[in-house]
């Protein structure tokens, strides 16, 4: 007997790419042994993640990501990312290039080669105080210390 | 949620040290944040096509 079967496995703790997608990858895997063969798992390659080297003792750092660890056997480095449903924001702030302008000869299209993404999560109460803290205080003084390769920093609420 | 962009991981380093995924949370956002990443991620930009229009 064949059937197929589409599956996502995500919640809201999951949803760094590269982390959900292996999860989900993993769950799949589990559910299909014995049972079948995964003959597809799509995504939409946009870009790999960076990860810092291996050091020291204990689980790999590389294999650590932000929130829990990866399945055995995904290689984060390896990672593609990106899923299957866009999410959006709304952009908030897009500051200025702040940095020299890019003089590796190694940037894309003459733009920034790194993209350094951070999430953080408040209270629709609180929303607008963070907003405000954000774009009054850290980002300023990040831009103060005039930080040599940063080019630009964008604020995105969801 | 922030994305910054620079020009190579030593830009990262100069930013945040040799631990660099280590999330620049400042004390005061803290206070006001229910959550938030312990470590950023970072991505090797791959490709970059403005649009025209």
């Amino acid at each position: 007997m064949r059937f197929a079967f589409y599956g996502r496995v995500s919640t809201e703790d999951w949803q760094d790419p590269v982390t959900s997608r292996a999860r989900q990858l993993a769950q799949a895997t589990m559910l299909a042994a014995g049972n079948g063969t995964i003959v597809w798992a799509g995504d939409l390659i946009l870009c790999q993640r960076v990860l810092p080297p291996v050091t020291g003792a204990g689980p790999p750092h590389a294999l650590r990501p932000p929130h829990r660890s990866l399945p055995a056997g995904a290689s984060a480095v390896q990672e593609a990312l990106v899923g299957r449903s866009a999410r959006h924001a709304r952009v908030l702030d897009r500051s200025a290039a702040v940095g020299p302008a890019c003089g590796t000869g190694r940037c894309v299209n003459s733009g920034p080669m790194i993209c350094r993404l951070w999430r953080g999560w408040t209270t629709k109460d609180n929303a607008d105080a963070y907003e405000r803290i954000v774009r009054g205080q850290v980002i300023p003084g990040i831009e103060a210390r005039r930080i040599p390769g940063f080019r630009s920093i964008d604020l995105v609420r969801r | 949620m922030t994305l910054m962009w620079f020009d190579a991981l030593d830009s990262v380093k100069a930013f945040m040290g040799k631990d660099y995924e280590v999330a620049h949370v400042p004390t005061e956002a803290q206070a006001v944040l229910a959550n938030f990443d312990k470590r950023s991620a970072h991505y090797t930009v791959l490709d970059r096509r403005d649009q025209p229009g």
